[in-house]
């Protein structure tokens, strides 16, 4: 306050006398200036108190509006404002607290929960790795989630560090997970014992901040870095774990499906069977209509077959008299023929009788012709050859020649041999 | 060691080239070897494929139409040949091959010549070849066009055909085969060879029957560019009644029948000609009629079955509830089964409707007698005839309750009294609708199926000694299809006019005739109604108005 004041002077200082400086260089006017100016100087003489006193309400005016005596409380804090001279402390979780300098002096604590994330142990091949039983360097992704306890906030507005996540949290948690991860193996940390290495430091943990008055909330165990050839061995065995586990629902999965067929098969059977049998009543009961059918056709058939039989007696009853009919009326045609050709042969006797006394009769008078005229024998001889052949009756010659002298003219023919001659001629040409 | 190691060492350049040239000949073999490898169809049965090129050369094999040989070479009038199936080469006569090469390779020359072959008879075996060639030479489009559908339909009507000539052959008694059977037989085997698939059934009176599969008509009716008449072809094909197995049980036979009736649904009518629309009505009355006949049987029998051997108090009870209903108060008490029944029944009716009978074709006849009988068979389920009912004929009420699971029983009980007249159990399908009593009220005639497409007249007659129990079934045969229904009374409560019409035991029959209720013998009869004079006066009006026999 004092060092601004008086550099504030020394400028006012510093401007008059380079005013002083710019009127100098005439004489006359110098001379004249000069009266003026110390007319003006006597004045700014008698002036300055005022002036000075303007400057410092000014310069204390801005001061208090640049740096106002008020703390204002951040959100989700709370302010502990001590008092130097007192020691006492008042507490503000809103609004805005009176702060005097040089009397007062402000502490905010978070009364919101924090994460604290170490980074330093988070890889295995980082900067301070954990050792496990084994020996084997692990990192491990740790987050402390913590915060103040509001029922000490007085004393801890004078004893909690100001960095406390590194001044108080990291010592603790360091002394306690070493410690705790060095008790168990990688396979531990990494899968079975993940809960209970975690549970354990977070009592501890929680028993040893409480101290300080810090709530531990919870410690999370996030990511386990392992040693690559372990990772690659564990990861390994664990899906072969995981493959078990795999086989074993597997398994559970198939028995349930053998069940759900031996349903299905069940359901199915009796439906089949439920079908078999509906198919198989109904195929009875087509058989016993077509039993019935055939049962209401016998008796007609029976009668049909009787019909028949009677018919076919009465067509033999009927043929059979009809034979005895026919084999009558063939012995009585037999009867009557054998008379008719009875009567027949006496008329073939008698005829014969009557035709062979004709022919005596005839035979005589052909023998009395024949005895007049002996040449008929040979024309009927010679008719008797051929009807091609041309009889001629000739005389014998007289003279006991050549038959044929008389045809072929050979002498003077007599009168009265040419006579017979011609007769014959005229005979066959009749 | 030393010696093998520098002989092999010096031979080294020479197992390369030989294995060069072994590599070099395999590839060109392979690559001329198809080229020069031509298919040839035997044309003639009973070719001989000798050992050498002489017909004096002994015979190794006897080839048959149709069958497929690879030609080798030829020497002088024969081809080199060799079958694959025997695992045997020989020579065959050139002329009695048809080598497919050249241009008589093209799809369209195949074509041809298949469109040639498909309609002679006995040339079966070698259509399935060409068929089976234009599929091997045709592309993708030719294949998913027309041609491909022609081809196919040929595959499918020889093989077909090939199946009728094998059912229609009959054994000889003394267990010989004659040259026809060997060469049927032949061809079959051929067939078979070229993927063709039989059913072999087994028919009444021992008698087997083949019938075709049917791949190459599915194939055909899943193809777009099939036309209308090809597809309806292969569906009257894939659905023929002669070809329904007899041994499947009553689900299978459903479940095949709606399948078949699928399978003619998917044909599309209107384009169709006259002949060939009613060829499918035909079929489709056959079909459905048979449908019917399954559903209402299932149904029947799954209400039996729930109702269980506990039917008898239900009857007593229903039949007492009812009673004070008066006259017709039966209600069909079917399940979802009897309601498709019926539709399947309506259906079967109104597609016989849309036959039109003035073209129809002369061997359409026995189809068309089929869907008539089938369908008249099950007409009254159609009109909702079958189920429980308990109806009043005059002073009588007949009531149908169930009996043991499938078993319909009849109850026949005077108006106002409590003792049954008359009670029958039966398996068949009751029509409970088309219960008729006589002017006199001594007779009663209602209509039964007890088996599919054989409907029978059940007749309640009043006598001396009560009242009797009679069945006039359609015909006097074993049970095939037919029936036997009522036309109308004669006045005098003495005689009845009954329709009948069957094909049983391979014979075909219809008649009118005048029936004696007394023993149910025939006094008159007429192939035509318009011959008896008592049909003219005496006939129900309700009989002239639905039924299919007066068609």
């Amino acid at each position: 306050m004092n060092e601004r004041t008086h550099s504030r002077l020394n400028a006012l200082r510093h401007a008059a006398a380079r005013i002083r400086a710019l009127l100098s260089p005439s004489p006359a006017a110098t001379e004249a200036a000069g009266a003026a100016l110390r007319g003006a100087g006597r004045g700014a003489v008698r002036a300055l108190p005022w002036l000075l006193g303007l400057t410092a309400v000014a310069g204390a005016v801005a001061l208090l509006v640049m740096h106002p005596p008020v703390h204002e409380v951040p959100r989700g804090d709370v302010s502990l404002r001590s008092n130097q001279l007192t020691g006492g402390v008042t507490e503000a979780r809103s609004g805005s607290l009176l702060v005097i300098p040089g009397l007062h002096s402000v502490r905010d604590l978070p009364l919101r929960d924090r994460s604290y994330h170490p980074t330093r142990f988070a890889r295995a091949d980082g900067e301070a790795p954990l050792q496990s039983l084994e020996g084997l360097s692990l990192g491990l992704d740790l987050t402390v989630r913590w915060g103040v306890d509001t029922s000490r906030l007085t004393q801890l507005a004078t004893n909690l560090p100001d960095d406390v996540e590194n001044d108080l949290i990291a010592p603790a948690l360091q002394g306690l997970i070493y410690r705790q991860i060095a008790t168990h193996t990688v396979r531990e940390v990494f899968s079975t014992q993940r809960g209970a290495i975690q549970q354990t430091l977070e009592t501890e943990l929680r028993r040893k901040l409480a101290a300080d008055g810090i709530v531990l909330r919870s410690v999370e165990i996030g990511n386990v870095d392992l040693p690559a050839e372990y990772r690659q061995g564990l990861e390994q065995l664990l899906a072969e774990g995981l493959a078990s586990e795999k086989m074993r629902y597997t398994l559970e999965l198939e028995e349930k499906k053998v069940k759900q067929t031996e349903l299905t098969a069940a359901a199915d059977k009796v439906r089949r069977e439920t079908a078999a049998e509906a198919a198989a009543r109904e195929q009875i009961i087509a058989a016993r209509g077509q039993e019935e059918a055939m049962k209401h056709v016998l008796p007609f058939k029976q009668r049909q077959v009787e019909q028949r039989q009677l018919e076919a007696e009465a067509d033999r009853v009927s043929r059979i008299r009809m034979a005895e009919g026919s084999a009558q009326a063939r012995t009585i045609e037999a009867d009557g023929e054998a008379k008719a050709r009875e009567k027949l042969a006496d008329a073939e006797a008698y005829r014969q009788t009557r035709i062979g006394k004709v022919a005596v009769d005839q035979m005589a008078a052909e023998g009395a012709l024949l005895s007049r005229h002996p040449l008929l024998i040979q024309k009927a001889m010679a008719d008797k050859l051929s009807d091609k052949v041309q009889v001629i009756i000739a005389p014998p010659p007289s003279d006991g020649g050549f038959i044929g002298k008389t045809l072929l003219g050979t002498g003077a023919p007599a009168a009265g041999n040419a006579t017979p001659a011609a007769t014959a001629t005229q005979q066959e040409q009749e | 060691m030393r010696t093998l190691t520098t002989l092999s060492l010096r031979e080294l350049p020479s197992l390369w080239l030989t294995t060069a040239v072994a590599l070099g000949s395999a590839v060109l073999l392979m690559l001329c070897g198809p080229a020069q490898a031509a298919t040839a169809l035997v044309v003639q049965d009973a070719v001989a494929l000798r050992a050498a090129a002489k017909d004096s050369a002994p015979v190794q094999a006897q080839l048959w139409r149709g069958e497929a040989l690879e030609i080798r070479g030829e020497r002088l009038d024969h081809f080199q040949v060799y079958d694959y199936r025997r695992e045997r080469g020989g020579f065959v006569r050139k002329s009695q091959l048809l080598p497919l090469d050249g241009a008589a390779a093209e799809p369209a020359a195949l074509l041809a010549a298949l469109r040639l072959v498909r309609q002679q008879p006995g040339a079966e075996s070698l259509g399935l070849g060409l068929a089976a060639a234009y599929v091997q030479a045709a592309s993708v489009e030719q294949m998913n066009g027309g041609g491909g559908a022609e081809a196919l339909e040929a595959m499918g009507q020889s093989a077909e055909r090939l199946a009728d000539r094998a059912s229609r052959t009959q054994p000889r008694p003394d267990g010989g085969s004659t040259a026809a059977e060997a060469q049927l037989a032949a061809q079959l085997e051929v067939a078979a060879r070229y993927g063709v698939r039989f059913r072999t059934l087994a028919r009444d009176a021992g008698a087997m029957q083949l019938c075709y599969e049917g791949d190459a008509f599915r194939r055909l009716l899943g193809m777009p560019a099939a036309s209308g008449e090809q597809k309806a072809r292969a569906a009257l094909a894939l659905t023929r009644s002669d070809c329904v197995d007899p041994a499947l049980t009553p689900p299978q036979r459903e479940q095949f029948d709606q399948w078949r009736a699928d399978v003619l649904d998917k044909v599309d009518l209107p384009p169709l000609p006259t002949h060939w629309r009613n060829r499918v009505l035909m079929r489709q009355a056959s079909v459905w009629s048979s449908l019917a006949y399954q559903q209402a049987r299932r149904a029947g029998a799954s209400m039996g079955a729930s109702r269980g051997t506990g039917a008898a108090s239900n009857t007593v009870a229903g039949t007492g509830a009812n009673s004070a209903m008066g006259t017709v108060s039966g209600s069909a008490s079917g399940n979802g089964a009897s309601d498709s029944g019926a539709v399947a029944a309506r259906k079967a009716l109104e597609q016989f409707a849309r036959i039109v009978s003035v073209d129809l074709a002369e061997d359409d006849q026995a189809a068309f007698n089929e869907a008539a009988m089938r369908g008249n068979a099950m007409r009254w389920l159609a009109m909702g005839g079958v189920g429980l009912s308990d109806q009043t004929l005059g002073s009588l009420r007949l009531s149908l309750q169930p009996g043991q699971p499938g078993e319909t029983c009849l109850t026949l009980t005077a108006v106002g009294g409590r003792e049954a007249l008359l009670r029958h159990c039966a398996w068949g399908l009751v029509m409970g609708a088309s219960a008729r009593i006589n002017r006199e009220g001594n007779a009663v005639a209602i209509a039964s199926v007890p088996a599919d497409g054989w409907r029978e007249l059940w007749v309640l007659r009043k006598s001396a000694q009560g009242w009797r129990f009679s069945v006039l079934p359609p015909v006097a045969a074993q049970p095939g299809l037919g029936y036997a229904e009522f036309a109308g009374w004669l006045p005098g409560g003495q005689e009845l006019l009954v329709a009948r019409e069957a094909r049983a035991e391979g014979r075909y029959r219809r008649s009118f005739e005048v029936v004696q209720l007394d023993g149910l013998e025939t006094k008159r009869q007429a192939g035509d109604a318009s011959m008896l004079g008592a049909f003219q006066r005496w006939q129900a009006a309700d009989w002239k108005g639905a039924t299919l026999s007066l068609r």
